[in-house]
């Protein structure tokens, strides 16, 4: 069972959380820290494949109301990303944390670099990848394997019994 | 509560498809999209903006702890150029005798009669796809969509959406613009296109002017993309360091005040 409503309410805050304030706001002036991704990386960890899509198509909907992407954008990554990360988790299901958490720090980099090529595919984002674009990856990607941790990361209020 | 085991996987095909779809309304200009657009900004409006109260003290002490040595080498910088125009205040008749002449030869319009309305920059936000602004000045003070945004120092983008109050604008960093450019020393034209946030604006010179250009030439807007450019607009100095670039003469870091060209309601 899944406590949905607390679940909406935390992607309701986690959105905007972000357009509000870590849109503005450059992580050690190299960075922008990317919440919803990690929330949808963090449930998909703790969620079955089928409600992970269900929850990453939320937040993501939710997501395109403030962006000028195409509506719907963000709803088909968050859904598709939840649905396959949530399929690939128990291929890694570890006792040792410093595994999972290098393997959800990996998840949130495919997230992430699919964003960038579905956003290249409608003309949005940067046309190169450079140095800087790694340096981001590899800051968000230290960062996202802790706030992703389905246990004491952003998921950490959804309940699954 | 429901069941984690009551979804299949027809649920999640239905919902990839359902944003499929979404995205395919969007792009065909469906107009309610817009419209949901706008009901859930304006519903989430006061959270947000209690939001921006309760972190911008917070935003504002993170900047300026992380932007220290930028603030300092761009004061640094405005001094060497508060120098430098007071040399040049004295050049300035001349110059204007010279642009008055040049814009009777060409055309140029970028301080024509064409109404300017001025717009405070209330929201500047920075997604892993786009950066977006928004303005104080929307539909009800005349902006439409399509509208070119300056600075004093020339093009920065284009407005993409209005609300009553509002308006959103693109950046020319963004990829999805495009804006014909010419250069009047050369005569050299061609499509400027945006790059990404940070990155110099690439610039497509029709082949066989390439070799008449210079690195440190002007180019302003053409006119030529279906009036969605005034022409005259200055847009950034070509850089032939590697690919053909140009540095916009905008700066997009530091956005406070811009200006909307208010060219459909000129019409």
């Amino acid at each position: 069972m899944i406590g949905w409503p607390k679940l909406a309410l935390l992607a309701v805050v986690v959105v905007l959380l972000q357009v509000s304030f870590f849109d503005q706001t450059m992580l050690a002036d190299l960075a922008r820290v990317d919440l919803p991704a990690f929330l949808v990386v963090g449930l998909a960890n703790k969620l079955e494949p089928d409600p992970a899509a269900i929850a990453g198509f939320g937040v993501g909907i939710f997501l395109d109301l403030f962006y000028s992407s195409p509506f719907g954008l963000f709803a088909l990554l968050f859904c598709f990303a939840g649905w396959a990360i949530a399929s690939i988790t128990p291929l890694v299901d570890v006792a040792d944390a410093f595994t999972r958490y290098g393997a959800r720090a990996v998840e949130f980099a495919l997230l992430w670099m699919l964003t960038w090529f579905i956003g290249g595919v409608f003309g949005m984002g940067r046309t190169s990848l450079d140095w800087t674009t790694f340096t981001e990856l590899l800051l968000l990607m230290a960062v996202g394997g802790f706030l992703s941790d389905p246990d004491r990361g952003l998921a950490r209020p959804v309940a699954v019994a | 509560m429901l069941n984690t085991h009551v979804p299949t996987r027809r649920v999640v095909g239905l919902l990839l498809v359902t944003a499929m779809s979404l995205i395919a309304l969007d792009g065909g200009g469906f107009g309610p999209i817009s419209g949901i657009r706008e009901a859930g900004q304006s519903a989430t409006a006061p959270v947000r903006d209690a939001v921006d109260w309760g972190t911008n003290p917070f935003a504002d002490a993170w900047q300026g702890v992380t932007s220290y040595d930028e603030v300092q080498a761009e004061n640094e910088e405005l001094r060497r150029t508060i120098a430098e125009l007071e040399g040049q205040v004295g050049e300035v008749g001349d110059l204007q005798a010279e642009l008055s002449e040049l814009r009777n030869v060409t055309g140029l319009s970028f301080a024509s009669e064409l109404p300017i309305l001025a717009a405070r920059v209330v929201d500047d936000r920075r997604g892993v796809l786009e950066r977006v602004i928004t303005l104080d000045q929307g539909e009800d003070d005349g902006v439409v969509v399509g509208m070119p945004v300056v600075t004093g120092a020339g093009l920065i983008g284009r407005v993409t959406d209005t609300t009553g109050a509002n308006s959103t604008v693109r950046l020319i960093s963004d990829a999805r613009i495009a804006v014909g450019v010419v250069s009047h020393s050369s005569g050299a034209s061609g499509v400027a296109k945006g790059n990404g946030e940070g990155e110099a604006l690439l610039v497509d010179i029709f082949a066989s002017e390439l070799g008449q250009l210079e690195g440190g030439e002007r180019f302003v807007t053409s006119g030529v993309d279906g009036g969605l450019y005034p022409p005259g607009i200055p847009v950034g100095e070509l850089s032939l360091d590697g690919i053909p670039h140009l540095v916009s003469y905008g700066d997009l870091d530091t956005l406070g005040f811009v200006s909307v060209i208010m060219t459909k309601a000129a019409e």
